[in-house]
């Protein structure tokens, strides 16, 4: 438990989550199974926390028959509910279906709840504090090559974390706060026009209030692209206007000129627009990646329209350990159409060999296409 | 552990879904490099399933790909160990590794530890429903909570065993 990082009691939490929705009612909805399955293929971490959660489940059972009475078990549970009001703070925490105690609260100070709920929380080892705090602050996330992460934050906003990405993720403060340190996420921002959800990347801040979009920074660029709603994109030299909501936007000093980039130093996109920001301070709109490919890759799909041979190939090896390289400048131009499963280079390699003109072999750790 | 496969609530289970989760659960994986090589493989090989098969029924399917791959393991691991495969054969028993019944005291006091540890309504949630086969539902009404609530504690108490558990499995 002291070694164990906080990521992975959140993964417990999430693992721990579908265990117990999967002994309920709505095991029989098939779109509890369909969402099961996908959470499942989204990492092997997820496969192996919820075999060690079954693992735990069945390993729970009490030594001797009658060491836990129902009788003592109730009466303890009841008084808890009673006294911590335990209760009713999960009932805030799940969505909707609040459950009315039975009991009045009793009036405590605030200072005092305060104490008992860390108290509980010392008491349980993190059990109720999870209750109570379900979430990342100040987090640091990182996936491989091939691995997809999907993390639930405080505020309901679930960020989807695509291959060998790394993110740092502060929503507790008066603005939550998500830095793209490198890689690609999607964010689906829960409304809450009074902390906006900023996310930073080398060469960008991106500003939404309640909205889906894209965010991939890269070396020499970050693209953005919006799936819903509306965001604010700004290059990351002015990004202090973008942390002030009062700030008056960044207008060219007076003698001066405006330069060109100046002139375009923040963007709004909308529903389906992109733009894309350099690491000269320049955002073009219509740049990056296209939407086509930026809404399937949750799924682990890769969508190409009329893209090159080389393009393709930089695409999949962003999922793959095994790197493709392209020997023949000619076959680089080819055009490619189509979807595939980025994790199934085999096949991939296999659809490639069938064009015409295109030759794999197999040269140590790489697959040169000639 | 062994008083699992005869426990009501197990036989259910194996009824339902088959024995291959019992059996999962029965085997002791060790920790660390195996638990991480099964779940790696079970991973690709979920992958590699047809989408509309694994939707259909991804829980069960899940437990008997580890299930397999934990068999896998035992084999190659046997092919080394002329004494596993001896004990196996003397035993009759060619689910349960030698070492399940080394580890099983500590598990076994870890669980306890853990038990006492949780907050009493998680606790009892827990047991109601692990050891005398309550529904979310039944649970609910001996408690004055909603199905959603139990659902909520259950869940909190099996995370806080597995935190518990966590260099064990």
């Amino acid at each position: 438990m002291d070694r164990s990082h906080p990521l992975d009691e959140h993964l417990t939490g999430e693992a721990s989550e579908w265990f117990t929705r999967l002994r309920g009612p709505e095991a029989q909805a098939p779109d509890t199974r369909a969402q099961f399955a996908e959470w499942l293929l989204r990492s092997p971490s997820h496969v192996q926390e919820y075999l060690a959660v079954s693992r735990a489940w069945s390993a729970s059972m009490p030594a001797k028959e009658g060491e836990y009475s129902v009788e003592a078990l109730t009466a303890a549970a009841l008084a808890d509910l009673k006294d911590t009001g335990a209760g009713k703070v999960i009932a805030l925490a799940s969505s909707g279906r609040a459950h009315q105690p039975a009991h009045p609260e009793p009036r405590r100070s605030p200072v005092l709840k305060r104490s008992i709920a860390a108290a509980i929380a010392v008491v349980a080892l993190g059990t109720v504090a999870w209750l109570l705090v379900d979430r990342y602050s100040g987090s640091y996330i990182r996936t491989g090559i091939g691995e997809l992460r999907s993390v639930t934050l405080a505020d309901g906003s679930v960020v989807d974390i695509n291959t060998n990405s790394a993110i740092r993720i502060d929503v507790d403060g008066p603005r939550r706060a998500l830095s793209l340190l490198h890689g690609e996420a999607r964010f689906k921002v829960a409304k809450d026009p009074l902390r906006p959800f900023i996310v930073t990347t080398p060469q960008a801040t991106v500003r939404a209030v309640g909205t889906v979009f894209n965010v991939q920074a890269q070396d020499v660029r970050t693209a953005v692209a919006v799936l819903e709603g509306v965001v604010e994109v700004r290059e990351i030299g002015s990004s202090t206007t973008a942390a002030d909501p009062g700030a008056p936007p960044v207008t060219a000093q007076s003698g001066e000129s405006p330069s060109p980039r100046h002139a375009k130093t923040s963007l709004t996109l909308k529903a389906g627009q992109l733009a894309a920001v350099t690491n000269d301070g320049e955002i073009i709109p219509g740049a990056g990646p296209s939407l086509d490919r930026i809404s399937v890759w949750t799924e682990r799909r890769l969508v190409f329209r009329d893209e090159s041979l080389a393009d393709v190939v930089a695409e999949f090896n962003r999922y793959n350990r095994r790197a493709i390289r392209i020997d023949d400048p000619v076959l680089a131009g080819i055009r490619i159409n189509g979807t595939f499963d980025s994790s199934d280079r085999q096949s991939f390699i296999a659809y490639l060999e069938k064009l015409e003109g295109v030759r794999a072999k197999e040269q140590g750790d790489t697959t040169v296409l000639y | 552990m062994t008083e699992d496969a005869s426990h009501p609530f197990v036989r259910r289970v194996v009824t339902e879904i088959g024995a291959d989760l019992v059996r999962y659960l029965r085997r002791r994986v060790r920790p660390g490099t195996d638990a991480r090589d099964v779940a790696q493989e079970a991973y690709v090989r979920l992958m590699r399933l047809d989408r509309k098969d694994l939707i259909r029924d991804p829980e069960p399917y899940l437990f008997r790909l580890a299930t397999h791959l934990v068999h896998e393991l035992e084999l190659k691991r046997g092919a080394d160990d002329a004494r596993l495969v001896r004990w196996t054969r003397e035993q009759d028993e060619p689910d349960l590794p030698a070492d399940a019944q080394a580890d099983a005291p500590v598990l076994r006091s870890r669980i306890d530890q853990a038990l006492q540890q949780l907050n009493p309504t998680c606790r009892a949630v827990l047991i109601f429903h692990r050891r005398d086969e309550l529904t979310y539902d039944e649970i609910a009404a001996r408690l004055g909570i909603s199905s959603s609530m139990v659902k909520k504690y259950l869940s909190a108490a099996l995370r806080h065993c597995r935190s518990q558990l966590r260099d064990l499995i």
